[in-house]
């Protein structure tokens, strides 16, 4: 029964997790431009980060140490660095991205600027870390983020071709705009697969004690929670095609987002879609800022546990002080919350390889996996996800260039 | 990388970009119109799409002179910089 509670409880942990600022951006704007044709991209998506997640988590529930601890004992501290610079700075980004969008939400709601909101609510933010448990940093917020199940009534009620829907999981070349078509792609796969994800996954597998006994639990966990947050972000979409592409509206801020569950829902889409930018931004603030917390932590040998007395890891505490404080100083500077989401999810998906390639061999090393090591159809899927992540290496910066707007 | 990635964000508007941008403002601002009329949306949130699309119609006029590479080019993009006045100025009537 408790297995079965914790379950379901991390499927709804993933769905929260899946659907945060930048895939309601990205989702948003390849409806906006492209239609359905970039359902197919979400699904991609979706299949990557269920199979890294599953992966990393059979890793940590099999060795009793994190992806990030193994790394580092695998490949030396040099190689290390790698990895752990990549993912610092894109985390960062992501961090002070998902402080906009919570901080944008509070700005519709109240009309005052969001210059004004970004460091409440990173103090919100802090004192939650501070004196919550990883439990009510995890679960709590995640439980929240189920209102984001708005975006599919949403797309229901518009009553979408939905045989076309189905047809656009199918990838298509586009029809204008290759550069913008591609860059949206790429955007919307920062998005998906992002590595604080499967870090803080990894980490989570940790903070909740898994053994091998959890394998079925992380396999169900990984793939059911990812594919509703996949379905959720493919409503989105869908509502965007319905809503903006006819008008012929891009979206170019987050205000013009909030216009989308307005329509089929009249005044209850629009305050949903207000609590959903809000609470799913604000969970994945959370997890972004742990996960970097963590990733430092077990790369240097910290002590580190969110269930920990701060003084107890104050390094890891202090990590996190830090992190949440320039964020915000970052958001405040930039104050365009979705321009630093487009840049983030691209610097995401370029950081990919330092985390996924490796991969590779930690989840065929017998010493750590003993008799969990992947077996020919998953390692054929990490290859194909290395490769993809090369791909996406060497696109970015020429997409950005051509494609970002 | 990260340097590249900011520069190509920051990149200068090309003028069918800048139409592209002004008619998507114009389109914003009919559907917020429309949405305050039905009560769907609040007129605090009208308020700020009003000076949101102002504030790229602002953009867009000190864009047009640089991105124009011709009269028509121009006259193109000061008529639809006019009609997404006229739409800003429309929201800011009925507000």
């Amino acid at each position: 029964m408790k297995k079965w509670l914790e379950v379901a409880l991390g499927i709804i942990t993933a769905i929260g997790g899946f659907l945060e600022v930048g895939s309601i951006a990205t989702s948003a704007q390849a409806g906006s431009e492209f239609g359905f044709q970039l359902v197919w991209v979400i699904a991609l998506g979706v299949l990557s980060l269920a199979l890294l997640m599953e992966m990393t988590g059979r890793l940590a529930a099999v060795s009793k140490r994190s992806y990030v601890d193994l790394l580092r004992e695998r490949f030396g501290i040099r190689f290390f660095l790698l990895p752990l610079v990549a993912v610092f700075v894109v985390s960062f980004l992501v961090l002070a991205s998902e402080l906009g969008g919570v901080a944008v939400a509070v700005q519709m709601m109240t009309g005052v600027g969001l210059r004004w909101w970004v460091l409440p609510v990173a103090v919100v933010g802090w004192l939650l870390l501070w004196r919550g448990t990883f439990g009510i940093v995890e679960k709590g917020t995640a439980m929240l983020g189920l209102v984001a199940v708005v975006f599919a009534v949403g797309a229901a009620k518009l009553h979408p071709d939905w045989s076309a829907v189905g047809w656009s999981f199918v990838p298509t070349r586009p029809d204008h705009d290759r550069a913008r078509y591609w860059y949206l792609a790429v955007s919307m796969l920062g998005a998906s697969i992002s590595p604080y994800l499967y870090l803080f996954y990894s980490a989570g597998a940790l903070e909740e004690g898994w053994t091998e006994d959890y394998l079925n639990v992380n396999r169900i966990t990984a793939g059911l929670g990812n594919a509703f947050g996949g379905v959720l972000a493919v409503a989105a979409l869908v509502v965007a095609a319905l809503v903006f592409l006819p008008r012929e509206i891009t979206v170019e801020r987050y205000e013009q987002i909030a216009m989308l569950l307005a329509h089929p829902l009249g005044r209850a889409g629009f305050a949903l879609f207000l609590a959903t930018l809000c609470i799913t931004c604000f969970g994945s603030t959370l997890e972004v800022v742990l996960a970097v917390s963590y990733l430092l932590a077990q790369g240097f040998g910290w002590e580190w546990s969110e269930d920990m007395k701060p003084s107890k890891d104050a390094r890891f505490t202090t990590t996190y002080t830090v992190l949440l404080i320039a964020a915000a100083a970052l958001m405040i500077v930039f104050a365009d919350p979705l321009k630093l989401t487009n840049i983030s999810m691209v610097a995401t998906a370029a950081s990919l390889p330092f985390t996924v390639v490796p991969l590779l061999a930690l989840m065929n090393d017998d010493d750590v996996m003993v008799k969990f090591a992947n077996g020919r159809v998953l390692n054929g899927a990490l290859v194909a996800i290395s490769v993809l992540s090369l791909v996406l290496f060497f696109a970015a910066v020429p997409l950005q260039v051509l494609g970002g707007q | 990388m990260l340097a590249a990635l900011l520069a190509g964000a920051c990149a200068p508007p090309t003028m069918d970009q800048v139409l592209d941008t002004v008619h998507s403002w114009s389109a914003t601002v009919r559907l917020a119109a429309e949405q305050r009329r039905r009560g769907a949306v609040s007129d605090r949130y009208a308020e700020q799409i009003h000076d949101a699309a102002e504030q790229a119609l602002k953009d867009a006029r000190a864009s047009i002179g640089k991105a124009a590479k011709s009269a028509a080019d121009s006259a193109r993009a000061s008529a639809a910089a006019d009609s997404l006045d006229a739409a800003v100025r429309a929201l800011e009537g009925g507000a």
